[in-house]
């Protein structure tokens, strides 16, 4: 029996692996990324790590907090304008003379109570999600150009001296976003997120489950809203000023990441880590790009086609890796049942 | 300790579902809950359960009266439901769908995986299921999805289990189980509420049993007091109504033009292959309990399942291949279902859902308002003017809008699902009577399929009896064919897997 165990095991730890939702994401990015260190050895140097580790903190949040909604088969196109609001009210604050322990929890804030006000119309109002965040998208927009009409203002040196500093060659940006990924862990441990799953999975089912499904979408939102407010300080603190219209492409981009991560468009499977991989997949390719000196009148066109292709690279690999899963169901089965008494 | 359900009424539009039916369970006891199709058991089922809220009447567990129409409040009380439909997720391992409906937890925030998976555990343990633990739902037979919804409900250790036909999907190894697990709850004091339509483990589960036809209870009694011929007499009703004899003279003529052929073809992976055959101007039924198979055959003759060889479709003896329901319209062949948003258009005007068929087809039909006016006219539809939304009329004459069209289309094959579902007697008369005349004027091939034994007695020339995705009986307009023979026929059917089982048990 131990030997038969053994040998049955060591191949499904790979299985396991390779049958992740996440695994095509994190196989693009890799590659993408093993291409740009090849071609830029420079981006492995501490100094390159800290660029690359600020510049996409932003993107890999935002994309976290619109991976849990996705899960829940759910959705949210104001991230972008409320990453720059949060940017332009925590500038403001620094600006009127608050302290950093004032303005960030503040400016955070605005991310969390935006996400109440998506949860409030697409979770009790019943308003489809896609054009009640929609038009949240112009009401947060708005606001941000009200509170500063054109790029401008700083905050404090030291927190972008702190953004761009590393600890034992760790850059503290890298570490940030190593911490999001222990956060999404945890998140992906609690007992919320079994629910969500259900919910996003089928919504009758997890009622006639007696989940509450309103009360697990609307803490969706609110967990997004604190992403989003998270990922607007990461900006904040990546460009030491504020710009009411930095976040503006970040709405597509935190849509396309999960889902290139693995996360299913409609709900209810996936792996929101994988936002992480498909977000640092969509920088490193558009990077790549520009290394190449593609003009940057085509860089959107190109991104566009960058993103294209992760989307329809990871349809295949999903395709095939369903029918190796469906035989892997049917095998682990078989061992399973062979196994039992 | 017990449920007592009193003067409990309901209806869906002008369909009554339930009129003042009431019954009790005791702690300890297993009822059966048992009608025909369409007689009310399920719904009666929901009531009790919460998920339906009736219009009147009262379900108490211990003389407290449960508030209506909440899964929750029922659920507080003690009363746990394993849905027919199954509330399982499939991409969740079955330790994870059982720990749904309510998580256990470790600080508060985090899912207990260890006490999860312990708890599955041991309520898998007692179906003798543990193994499955950590599959996916979807990685599950169909036998065993059944039995860990049975499971999800155990885990909540209700006081009074309903069980919506549970068993049927199941083997007889499985069905023993269930039978040793509903004994042990009943011996710890519970209850259970069993719907059934097959007569062999009513006998062998429950104790007693309220019996429905046509929403209301037609016998209450112990189980161990009745014989299968009076369950059989009570559901079918004992007459021999609908049976128009010898009324139907020309089953001749049937026989002789075979309009639509389908044979070899396989409705299941693993099922026996069924053929069948239908005259010009003949109106086929397809019976049985639902979902045995009926709406596999309709979609194979309507394009959305494919049939491949050796399975073969002919139209009027030339072999056909329907790709999609657009080469099935286009082929001659109309579809209308008792779902009228599956064909209507309910917010368009009824000239638009009039011409909706005939815009795919190859050779225009050219129509004038006249003729869409003679059309609705013949079969008596009550409208407003042809540019009236379809939703503004009552669901008979919508009903009519949509086989009207089909008058038009002309059709070699007319496919109806529960045609009348939900729509009122005099309105399901006319709408019959249209579906008469389309198939004796036009020598339309008709193929029906109904949730009312009364309906397919009253309207079929012939009607195939299906189990399991095969067909078990033939019955004959004039020669046989009323309501109590479909309900015999489906409730004393074999059940074919069972022998299979207990031989391949009993072989070395």
């Amino acid at each position: 029996m131990t030997p038969t165990q053994q040998s049955a095991s060591a191949p499904s730890y790979w299985r396991s692996i390779v049958l992740w939702p996440a695994f095509p994401a994190l196989l693009l990015f890799v590659i993408a990324f093993a291409i740009d260190a090849a071609l830029n050895p420079n981006l492995l140097s501490v100094n390159g790590l800290i660029g690359f580790g600020s510049s996409n903190l932003p993107l890999v949040v935002a994309s976290l907090g619109q991976a849990i909604l996705l899960i829940g088969r759910t959705i949210d196109l104001s991230i972008g304008a409320t990453i720059s609001l949060v940017n332009v009210v925590a500038v403001s604050l620094f600006t009127a003379g608050f302290g950093m322990e004032v303005a960030l929890p503040l400016a955070t804030l605005v991310g969390v109570a935006f996400g109440a006000l998506n949860a409030l119309l697409v979770v009790y109002l019943r308003i489809n999600a896609l054009l009640a965040t929609f038009a949240v998208s112009f009401v947060a927009g708005g606001l941000a150009l009200r509170v500063q009409s054109a790029p401008g203002g700083s905050i404090p040196f030291e927190l972008v001296m702190w953004m761009m500093d590393s600890y034992a060659g760790v850059p503290v940006a890298l570490a940030l976003m190593l911490a999001a990924a222990v956060a999404i862990v945890a998140i992906k441990r609690s007992t919320f997120m079994l629910r969500l799953y259900a919910v996003g999975g089928d919504d009758a089912k997890a009622f006639a489950s007696g989940i509450q499904v309103t009360r697990v979408r609307t803490i969706a939102y609110l967990l997004s809203g604190l992403f989003t407010g998270l990922a607007g300080l990461a900006t904040t603190l990546a460009i030491g000023s504020g710009d009411p219209l930095i976040g503006e492409a970040y709405t597509l981009q935190s849509i396309a990441a999960p889902v290139i991560g693995g996360v299913a468009i409609l709900g209810g499977s996936g792996d929101p880590l994988g936002a992480i991989f498909g977000a640092l997949f969509l920088v490193v390719t558009s990077e790549l790009l520009l290394g190449f000196g593609v003009s940057p009148f085509y860089q959107q066109f190109i991104v566009g086609i960058i993103i294209l292709t992760g989307l329809g690279g990871v349809v295949v690999l999903q395709r095939v890796l369903a029918a190796w899963r469906a035989r892997g169901a049917a095998a682990s089965r078989r061992r399973i049942l062979e196994v039992a008494p | 300790m017990s449920i007592t359900v009193e003067h409990v009424s309901k209806h869906y539009g002008p369909i009554i579902a339930l009129r003042d039916v009431g019954f009790t369970v005791a702690p300890g006891e297993v009822r059966a809950l048992f009608g025909g199709n369409g007689s009310g058991k399920s719904t009666l089922a929901k009531i009790v359960s919460g998920a339906v809220r009736p219009d009147s009447g009262r379900v108490s567990v211990d003389g407290a009266p449960i508030p209506a129409g909440s899964p929750r409040a029922a659920h507080a009380a003690g009363i746990t439901t394993t849905f027919q439909e199954l509330s399982l997720l499939p991409d969740l391992t079955v330790a994870e769908n059982l720990a749904l409906t309510h998580v256990p937890r470790v600080a508060g925030l985090f899912r207990a995986d260890k006490v999860i998976r312990a708890e599955a555990r041991a309520v898998l343990g007692r179906l003798g299921l543990a193994h499955l633990e950590n599959l996916p739902v979807q990685a599950l037979q169909v036998g065993e999805k059944y039995l860990v919804e049975l499971a999800k409900a155990l885990r909540l250790e209700p006081r009074y289990l309903i069980l919506d036909e549970l068993t049927s999907a199941l083997h007889e190894h499985e069905a023993q189980l269930v039978k040793r697990v509903l004994a042990e709850h009943c011996k710890a004091g519970g209850g259970a509420i069993l719907v059934s339509h097959r007569l062999g483990e009513i006998q062998s589960l429950c104790d007693t049993i309220t019996v429905l036809r046509n929403g209301e209870v037609v016998a209450d009694t112990d189980v161990a007091s009745v014989s299968s011929d009076d369950l059989i007499r009570w559901v079918g009703g004992g007459s021999r109504t609908g049976d128009r004899g010898g009324a139907r003279a020309r089953t001749t003529a049937t026989k002789t033009a075979r309009r639509v052929e389908l044979s070899n073809v396989a409705l299941e992976a693993d099922a026996g292959e069924v053929s069948l055959a239908v005259g010009k101007g003949e109106i086929l039924g397809l019976g049985g309990l639902p979902d045995q198979g009926q709406a596999a055959i309709l979609a194979c003759l309507f394009g959305l399942r494919e049939v491949r060889a050796p399975a073969r479709l002919l139209l009027d003896g030339a072999p056909v291949q329907l790709r999609s329901p657009t080469d099935a319209v286009r082929a001659g062949i109309a579809y209308v279902s008792g779902d009228r948003d599956e064909v209507g258009f309910a917010i368009r005007s009824l000239q638009e859902n009039m011409l909706a068929l005939l815009l795919n087809r190859r050779d225009p039909i050219r129509l004038d308002e006249a003729q869409l006016e003679q059309a609705l006219s013949e079969l008596s539809t009550v409208h407003g003017g042809l540019t009236n939304p379809l939703n503004s009329l009552s669901g008979g004459n919508q009903q009519k809008v949509l086989l009207a069209r089909c008058f038009l289309l002309r059709p070699k094959l007319l496919l109806a699902a529960d045609p009348t579902k939900g729509i009122d007697v005099a309105a399901r008369a006319e709408v019959h009577q249209a579906i008469r005349r389309l198939a004796a004027e036009q020598g339309t091939a008709v193929v029906l399929t109904s949730s009312d034994d009364r309906e397919l007695a009253a309207l079929c020339d012939r009607v195939l009896v299906l189990e399991k995705r095969m067909i078990i009986r033939e019955l004959h307009a004039g020669a046989g064919l009323d309501e109590q023979a479909l309900v015999e026929s489906y409730l004393q059917a074999p059940a074919a897997d069972r022998h299979q089982v207990a031989g391949a048990g009993s072989r070395p």
